[in-house]
């Protein structure tokens, strides 16, 4: 009983539009949460001083970031969802660009961003609503 | 360490690593930016968990109303 009365004290301090948009925010996606996980494996276990190793996971990990902005872009209330993915991808396409040729701290530094970001996303996409 | 403070030590190591190692200048302000557009990510992030705080609230009080009633 207090923690019910202690959760619709909280819920009075808060804004009609937030409580809105809490209530009905998108549910946990299955989908969406494998292509996070693969991005994050991928950027995770990447060998920056294997060319074809580092080739290949660049164009992976920006073809899912792509496939991810797809994704999450025309389901009803999932902007942020979209947001982060958007600029998830335009890390990605910066590496894609490069078409292998960088310089190693480069490489280690770029994965280890979208290491970062994708584990970001993750983070808030497993724990939404089932 | 506050997210402030860890997003200034990157942009301080990586800027070492532009003086001092083989980092291009092109590389070098690409992930400069990259620093901050995942900065960007953490922020929304952030703002998609204050809103599942407030779902879990939400399915609390139903849950507890139903259980009174």
């Amino acid at each position: 009983m207090k923690k019910l009365l202690l959760s619709c004290f909280l819920l009075t301090q808060l804004s009609g539009c937030a409580v809105y948009n809490a209530f009905f925010m998108a549910k946990y996606d299955n989908n969406e949460y494998e292509i996070v996980t693969h991005i994050r494996t991928i950027a995770q276990n990447v060998d920056c001083q294997n060319n074809i190793n580092l080739m290949d996971s660049s164009d992976q990990v920006w073809f899912l970031s792509s496939e991810l902005v797809n994704y999450t872009q025309y389901q009803p209330r999932n902007e942020k969802s979209n947001e982060m993915a958007v600029n998830l991808n335009s890390i990605a396409k910066g590496l894609h660009d490069k078409n292998g040729k960088m310089s190693r701290l480069y490489c280690e530094e770029k994965f280890n961003i979208i290491k970062t970001s994708a584990e970001d996303i993750q983070r808030v996409t497993g724990s939404r609503p089932r | 360490m506050s997210p402030f403070a860890v997003l200034k030590s990157r942009i301080e190591a990586i800027t070492y690593e532009y003086e001092h190692g083989d980092l291009l200048k092109e590389e070098y302000l690409e992930l400069i930016k990259d620093i901050n557009t995942a900065n960007l990510i953490a922020n929304t992030a952030e703002e998609v968990a204050e809103l599942e705080t407030i779902n879990k609230l939400i399915n609390n009080i139903i849950t507890g109303v139903s259980l009174v009633a």
